[in-house]
This record gives C-alpha cells, structure tokens and sequence, in this order.
C-alpha cells in the first residue's frame, strides 16, 4: 500500500512538473499523410521549427493557415517528450467520373452539367449540390420522372465516382398551338416538334430569339407566353404595337439622331404617357444645343397595331453665347474661371448646364483655397439670339493653413509627421488639401508598421487663417507575419515565396507588398495576383492568391515579302519550365530562299536580376540579288550563343554573349569573293557585349519615346575563331508625337568592323549589307553599296538615316511619308558623309495587335546610270 | 483497498503517459477553407459556460460553424474590423435593416396577451412588445438565413471533443 501512495506521489509531481516548465522545446518535428506540399512549407505554415520553444497559439494560427491551402481535411499536431507527431489527412481527389444508364442526354450533358471534373478535390457537399443541379437542369429539359444516384469509392487519395442516372418518361409535346399574332417566320424559329419532349431550354431559347426578331422588325411592347398542360403546349404572341417614327422640322439636328433618342423610350412598351416623356427629353436635347425656344407636338395615328407618330418640331432661334461676365470681388483671373465651364464663348448656350456651371465656379474657387466663395444665380441677356451670362462672384478672403499642430502619443514619430506636411504650412485651405495632410501623416505611421493608424483632425477658422489640429491613435506595431501562396498549379510554391521581397517578423510596410505583387506579374505567369491580410494583434500574415496565364503559346503564320517571296512561321514556347519560370523559345521560318530555326532558353532569375540566355541556331540561306536574281551565294550556318542579361532600370539593359557559329558558303559568285574565307567552311568565335536603352511607349508601333543601343564584337584567334576582328554598330531611334495621330520618327544607324592580326578580310557572312525595306528603301534588299560587276559585295562600314512622318487616316489606316540616307563602304578609310544615297517615299500601314502590315514604294534621289527609278516593299512591322 | 489503490496508481501512470503525449491542437471542424480548432472550441466554450453551464459540446461547434459563416460572407462583403463587429454588422446589413413591425402586429400581440401584461395600457407597453417581436423575428430570420447559406457551404465536423 505504501508503494501505491509513494507511486500516485511521485506521478502527481512529475505532473506538477511538466506543468511547471510549459516552455517546451521541439526537438523533432514529425509529418504522417502528408502529400501534396511539401514539408518544409507544411512546417512554415504551421509556424513551428525544430529547436524552438513550442508556440500553442502560433500552432493555433497555423492550422488555419494550413487550411485555406484548401487541400486538408484533418490536422492533429500531437506533442510526445519533445517530438511534434503531426497527423495530416488530405482531402480525396476526383480520379474518375462514369456516367451509367443515360440514353437520351449525351455523357459530356452529365460532365458539363456536375460542374466537377477528375482532379478536384472531392466534397460530398459539392456533388450534392451537382446531382440537384443535374436533376434541375433534366426538369428543364422534360424529364420530371428523372432519378440520379451516385456511388463513391475511395482507393487510397483517390476517389472513383459512378453517376447512375434514371432519365424517366419524358413529358412529350404531343401537339401545339399557336394563339394571337400568327407569324410563319417566328413559327419557324421553334425548333421543338410533335412528340419531341417538352424543353422549357429551347422554349426560352425560341422566345428570345423570336423577342429580337419583333425588335428587328419594328415593334415594341411585344409578348411571348406559353402554358403545356396534357401534352398541348400553347404559344400565344403579341405581336406588340408597329412603331413608325416621323420628324417634321428639324433643321438643325439628324432625324436619325432625334429618332434614335425617341426609340430608347420605346424599348418594353408604347403608351401615351411614354410619347410625352419622348417629348420632354426631345426639348431639353433641343435646349443643350442652344434652341431655347424648340416646341414640339407629337401627332399619333393607330391603324390596328402599327402606330405612327409624327414630331412636329419648331426649332426656334439658335442662341450662341456671346460673352461670360464675372462680376464682384474677385482676384481669380476670369480666364481661369472660363475654362471650366460648360458654357463657353462662341458655342451653344445650354441652359440645362446653368446651375452646375455656377457650383463649378464655387467648387473650384474654394480648392483654390477661397474656402467661403460664393456665387450668385447668372444673370441672362439675350440681345438677339446671342446670349450674355453674367456671374456675380463673392470670393471671400483667401484662406491659408498657417499651422498643423498634431497630437500624439508621447511625441510618437511626431517630428517625422511634422515634416511630412510641413510643405502645406502657408498653403491655400481646401478639404482636398485637409484630406491629403491626413493621408500623408497616417503614412508617416504605416511606413513605420502601425497598420492601423486612426488619423482624426479638425479646423479652426482665425483671422490669419485656418488652424488644423490632426491628432494620431498609431495603434499597435504589426510586423510582418507568415505568407500564404493559394492558387498556383504549375509554378513551384518556393518559386513564389522567392520573389517575395518582404521578411518575417520586419516592421509591416505595404511598399513591400505593392513590390511583391510587382514582381509577380514581371514573372508574365499570373493574370491576377490578389494579396489579402489575416491580422493578430502584432502580426500580419499575407495571403497570395494568384490566377495563373497559360505558360505555352503556339503561333504560326504565313506572310509574302518582296524579297523572300511566300514566307512562313512556326513558333513555340512555354515559359514555366519546371514551374520556376525558365522559359524555352522555339522558332521555325521558311521561305523560298532561307530556313531559319532557333532554341533559346532563358533563366530569369539565375541570380538576383541576372538573366541567363543561351541559344542553338541553324540557318540556311540562299542570298540574292533581287534585281538580276542571281544567287550571289549560299550559307548554311550553326550557331551557338550564351551569356547575361542585365537589367540596370526598368528601360536600361545590358548583355554580354559568346557566340560561336560554324558556316559553310558554296556558289559563291566570283565578282563578290574579296578573300579565299568568302568560300568554304569557317569557324568564328567571339564575345559580343550589348547596351541597350529602351523608353518606347509600346513596342510594335511607338508614338513617343527612345530605342538606342550599341553592339560590340571581337572575335579572336584565342577564342577559336578563324579570324580576328571587332564590330560595332549602334542605332538612336527617337519616337516624338507631334499632335494627336501625327508621330514623327527618326533614326541613326551606323555600323564598323576591323580586323586585325594576321586577318585581311572580313568574310562574306559577318559583312554589312545595306538596301531595303528597313533600310534605304529606294533600293532593293541588299543592293546599295560596292558591287563588282553588278554584285554587291558587302562592306567593312555603314551609316544610315531615316526620318518617317506617320499621319493616321482613321480606321487603323496610316500614310507614311520618309526619306532614307545612306551608304555602304568596303572599309572604314573609305566612308565618306559626302557620299551618301537618299531616297524618298510613300507607305501605308494597317496597325494590327502584332505591328502594321507594311507597303512602301521609296524612290531614289541620287539615282545613277542603269538603276532603276524606285521599289517597292511589303512587310509587317515598322521599318524601326 | 489494495485493488482500489492499485487502480489510483494504474491511474497516475496514464495520466503521466498521457501529460507526456498530450494533443496539443487539432481541426475539431471546418467551413470551406476556414478551420475551427479545438483551442477554438475550449476558447468558446469557457465564454459560452459562464452563462450556460450545461452547454453541450454539440452546440458550441454549431455556434462556432454559425459564426464562421457568418464572419466569412461578412469578409465577402469587404467587411473590415474586429470579427463580432464585422458579425454585428452583417447581421444589421443583411437582416435587421428588413424587419419591419407593423403596428397591427404589436397591437394584436397586446390584444392577445394582455392578462399576461397584467393589463397595463397599451401605450405603456408599446415598445417592449415592439422591441420583444423584433428580437423573436430577428432570431427567426437569422436561423434561417444561416440555414440558407449553410447549403452552399462545405461544413464538416470532424471531432466532437
């Protein structure tokens, strides 16, 4: 008995014991069942972490974060000697859906109609809900006898479901009868027949369709009812009342605009007291527009159900404002006040504005700081047909803040508040300017995280001015709490959580959260991203829920230049690889004279901002001389290209690539072979280093803005490369809208390669050509420039100019006038600025959402012997 | 006694096991994604029991699951503070602004229970009884709209503590 009593003491104090070092710490944290994320967000959301103190009401916040993943249906966090033993058990997935026993409703009827489909997750609730709705929607349809069952079976996380379904008799239309306005076009429109089932679907279908056919065709007011009782269904339609609408008199105003207002009287029904409503809106139509005197009376003739209404107007004079007169004490300078009016010098007098003319002058006055202006009822003179409106202003004495005294708490960020509204100390008053002191001191708290900040202020009126006395109830301090990502099926949580740019337990600041969101669209993988908070009393968790876009696009299309002739693209590419948004573009173009593909795969967010790119290109081309469409030669080209993008702003980029292609050249013609590289295999190896600024407001078809950029390559021995030589090449594109539809365009392109080393001569594939249609456009593609024997050769240098007015002619139609300059030479000491080609031009374009199909005809100024006058080009895009 | 005191140690030792292997929390139910805790359900129940010591724990999750949903179509809403005030105010929006008591109804109610009122005169009682049929009708509708909004809710209990 002793030994009882000693044992029930000494497990009563170790009782006592544990209870008395609550402060437990997880030294093992233990998940069962879980499945679908993984471990480690399990355990960040639940808010523990091994060998930390175990925090019940962080536990407590965590299920429920758990929860709005949406994916559980039981969580038990158990605690043994120092071991969390968490027991997960996931919500069942949809596996597969069987439809049995229909025979008149197809399957995909069943499956459309469930609204659940394989990979949900399973809710009795929810296909309770679907199984009525099924049963609702087959009621509809004629089948009232319907009886739909259902059979659940669970095989691990999955569940099968077998939807049993009972169609019944359907009720049958054995006959119909048509009652009231008989109309063979509308009979026609019912597509039920005798014996079919009684639809109420395709009736409601037949009576809409039916309702916009009598619209169509003129009449209002009309009715379409239907009873089925013992098989007999019953149509009765009323035709409603033909409405013809006549104007008499107007002179000054469209018929069809007068009759368009009437109509939209008549949309449900015709009636007396509806035509003097179309009357009395008439009037004050006819008063905005200056004819202050307009009578109208409307004649109405009925022949059975057609009504015929004539408005006869008389218009009056037309009043025109002559002159706007502000009278009284007043320092605000009149044209000011003039411009914010509806009535205006030299327009229609609109007397239905008078009033809300008057309040504006108040309105305005008084954010300018005239807190008590007052404006009197306009006064009217009307000296033959031109109208005077005379305002009598009383602006009162302008009020000015002269000081924002703020009350807070122990002086709580009192100073940093003080200058955040110093700026309005001795600015005109207004409630604008009183909102905005408040918005920019609740600010000053909210950066500070005091989330909750109650900003409350009051004015005083003195002598010398207003007094303004805020004070501040700050609340508690929020930090920022755990994250909750919801919503993304393709892209990796941990994706997301990493381009969140806030931290945990740091002071809450919403700039964090607009950077947040901010990111998250830059990925291009969300169309919407909503952030929704969970406030505790010092935390803020963040709620992520996102709206994924399809991450792959497939495009293809066909097109015709006047070079390539017949041309075509296949494009490919997916940019949530992995579900990390690494991205891999793919591109196939074909023509009658070159096959181009590429790969290029893209790593956005290799580290931090920098961006890795690396492509795979092969390209097989046969170039020619358009004008004697000789092959001037033929290359067929593998390239290979990796490297780093840069972002430094949102509109400044750099990159550095290596590039290496292999290129075989064969039917070389002879006049263009300037060294025994131009024919044969070559391997060139090379570092090529970009800049580029970017400013353009949209980049297929720019209005404003800059593009610039310059290129370097060197391509070395010690890389591999057959040849020495650096490139560099550099275009300033200014993009300036010089009135609405009317955008000028200017660019300046210029590009030079040396050699050196034991190097002579640049191959025929890294030369320049200039000519065409986005270049000189008085010439053909690749044409301008040294020839031997007629052909071009290519050069060591160029410089180039374009200057492009594009005026729109309305509807998405654009006409181009241009004038292009410049020249190729076959080495740098040649290059002359005297020695330039001009052409000038005209093109149209049709904006499209991908850039302006493209014709342009440039005619050469300069022309010399045996050249022809000009060309023509077609395209897509702007020539830049 | 020797067995009566074996037992009482038998006891101990479980209690000792069970101290040791305690659940610490757990989902006692759920309304969509929202989970009701079992730290929820003592929370609640230690408020409840003040008033109705003999509250059953059956009824306290209804309480619980009625509040949630409640909380939850508030927040749909764009309701924003403190969640009883968010509740409160939901209710006033959705429910209470539609009652109306006509006087016809407060004067039948006179009429029928006027013994009970120990004939006080009409006007005395006015508006208790107005305010005591505006209690029952709102007690009514709200059981009812909470019924309402219940079948489109995927509701669970998972463990009755």
């Amino acid at each position: 008995m002793l030994l009882s009593f000693a044992l029930s003491f000494v497990s009563i104090l170790i009782l006592l014991f544990n209870n008395a070092f609550a402060d437990e710490i997880v030294k093992k944290i233990e998940i069962e069942g879980l499945n679908s994320i993984s471990n480690k967000e399990f355990i960040y959301l639940l808010g523990v972490e091994e060998g930390k103190v175990l925090n019940k009401e962080e536990i407590n916040r965590g299920i429920k974060r758990l929860f709005l993943k949406g994916i559980f249906d039981d969580i038990v966090v158990n605690y043994d000697n120092g071991v969390l033993k968490i027991e997960v058990k996931e919500k069942l997935k949809i596996k597969r859906i069987n439809i049995e026993g229909n025979e008149y409703f197809s399957e995909k009827f069943y499956i459309n109609s469930l609204n659940l489909k394989t990979g949900d997750f399973f809710s009795k609730v929810k296909l309770q809900r679907a199984i009525a709705n099924i049963q609702n929607e087959m009621n509809k349809r004629g089948f009232p006898e319907n009886k739909i069952s259902y059979v659940v079976s669970q095989e691990g996380q999955d569940v099968s479901m077998r939807i049993l379904v009972e169609e019944g008799n359907p009720l049958r239309v054995k006959n119909i009868i048509w009652q009231g306005s008989l109309n063979e076009n509308i009979k026609n429109l019912l597509s039920i027949n005798q014996n079919d089932p009684f639809d109420k679907v395709m009736i409601e279908e037949f009576i809409k369709k039916s309702m916009e056919y009598l619209e169509k065709k003129g009449f209002k007011g009309s009715s379409i009812k239907y009873s089925f009782e013992k098989g007999e269904l019953k149509i009765f339609i009323d035709e409603g009342v033909k409405l013809e609408i006549e104007i008499k008199g107007a002179d000054s105003l469209t018929s069809k605009e007068l009759k368009d207002l009437i109509m939209a009287h008549f949309k449900d029904k015709v009636s007396e007291d509806i035509i003097k409503d179309s009357v009395n809106n008439l009037i004050t139509f006819y008063r905005t527009k200056g004819f202050i005197d307009v009578k109208i009376s409307p004649l109405m003739e009925k022949k059975g159900n057609e009504w015929n209404i004539t408005y006869i107007i008389n218009e009056g004079e037309k009043r025109i404002v002559d002159k706007i007169l502000f009278m009284g004490n007043f320092k605000t300078p009149p044209e000011e006040l003039k411009k914010i009016l509806i009535n205006r010098e030299g327009i229609d007098f609109n007397p239905e504005e008078l009033e809300n003319d008057r309040l504006r002058i108040e309105d305005f006055l008084r954010t300018k700081g005239y807190y008590e202006a007052k404006v009197s009822q306009p006064d009217i003179k009307d000296r033959e047909n031109k109208i005077e409106i005379s305002f009598n202003i009383e602006e009162g004495k302008l009020l000015k803040i002269i000081s924002i005294n703020i009350e807070v708490k122990e002086n709580f960020l009192k100073k940093e508040a003080i200058d955040a509204v110093a700026s309005f100390i001795n600015f005109p008053f207004s409630n604008s300017v009183f909102i905005e002191i408040k918005r920019r001191i609740r600010e000053v708290y909210i950066k500070k995280g005091y989330q909750e900040t109650l900003v409350e202020g009051v004015t005083e009126k003195t002598n010398e001015g207003i007094l303004i006395k805020i004070t501040v109830h700050p609340g508690n301090k929020k930090y920022f709490g755990r994250s909750i990502i919801l919503g993304n099926k393709k892209t990796k949580t941990n994706f997301i959580y990493d381009r969140l740019t806030h931290k945990e337990n740091v002071t809450f600041n919403p700039e964090y959260i607009d950077k947040d969101r901010q990111n998250l669209y830059k990925t291009g993988l969300f169309s919407r991203v909503d952030i929704n908070y969970e406030k505790y009393d010092d935390t803020i968790d963040l709620i992520y829920n996102v709206e994924e876009l399809p991450a792959g696009i497939f495009e293809f299309g066909l097109g015709y230049g006047e070079y390539e002739r017949a041309k075509g693209f296949v494009e490919l590419s997916y940019i949530n690889l992995f579900g990390v948004n690494k991205q891999l573009f793919s591109r196939l173009e074909i023509s009658s004279i070159e096959k181009r593909s590429y790969i290029t795969y893209i790593d956005p967010w290799l580290w931090s901002d920098l961006i890795f790119k690396s492509s795979l290109l092969f390209e097989r081309t046969d170039m020619k001389n358009i004008d004697t469409k000789y092959i001037i030669y033929r290359i067929r080209k593998y390239g290979l290209s990796g490297g780093f993008e840069k972002k430094f702003f949102d509109y400044f980029k750099g990159e550095l690539l290596y590039e290496a292609t292999y290129s075989k050249i064969w039917d070389v013609r002879p006049e263009v072979i300037l060294s025994d590289k131009d024919i044969g295999e070559i391997f060139i190896s090379g570092i090529k280093a970009s800049l580029i600024y970017d400013t353009r407001d949209n980049v297929f078809d720019p209005t404003r803005g800059w593009l610039a950029g310059v290129t370097s390559k060197i391509s070395s021995e010690a890389l591999g490369s057959e040849i020495n030589f650096s490139k560099t090449s550099f275009y300033i594109n200014r993009y300036t809208e010089l009135k609405k539809g009317l955008v000028l365009a200017t660019s300046l392109r210029a590009g030079f390669a040396w050699l050196y080393g034991n190097s002579k001569e640049l191959p025929i594939s890294e030369r320049y050509f200039l000519g065409g249609r986005d270049t000189v456009r008085g010439y053909a593609q690749n044409t301008l420039g040294p020839k031997k024997d007629n052909e071009p050769t290519g050069g060591n240098a160029f410089l180039m100019g374009n200057l492009e007015l594009r005026t729109s002619l309305g509807k998405n139609f654009y006409l181009i006038n241009f004038l292009d300059f410049g020249n190729l030479w076959q080495k740098i000491d040649n290059m002359s600025i005297t020695n330039l080609k001009y052409t000038t031009g005209l093109g149209l374009r049709y904006k499209t959402p991908v850039g302006p199909f493209r014709i342009d005809y440039g005619y050469k100024l300069n022309r010399e012997k045996g050249e022809s006058r000009g060309e023509i080009h077609f395209s897509i895009g702007h020539a830049f | 006694m020797r067995f009566i005191l074996v037992l009482v140690m038998l006891f101990n030792i479980c209690l000792i096991e069970h101290a040791n292997s305690e659940t610490i929390n757990r989902v006692v139910a759920y309304v969509g994604n929202i989970a009701i805790t079992l730290d929820d359900f003592k929370e609640e129940l230690s408020k409840l029991r003040e008033k109705m010591p003999d509250i059953k724990s059956e009824e306290v999750i209804n309480i619980l699951i009625n509040k949630t949903i409640l909380l939850k179509k508030a927040r749909e809403l764009f309701m924003e503070g403190r969640d009883e005030d968010i509740i409160n105010s939901y209710i006033d929006l959705k429910i209470k602004s539609s009652i109306i008591i006509p006087e016809n109804q407060v004067r039948q109610f006179y009429d029928e229970n006027r013994e009970k009122m120990n004939d006080r005169p009409y006007a005395a009682v006015r508006s208790e009884i107005e305010k005591y049929l505006f209690e029952r009708e709102l007690n009514k509708r709200l059981k009812e709209h909470i019924e309402e909004i219940k079948k489109d809710e995927d509701i669970k209990v998972i463990f009755m503590p």
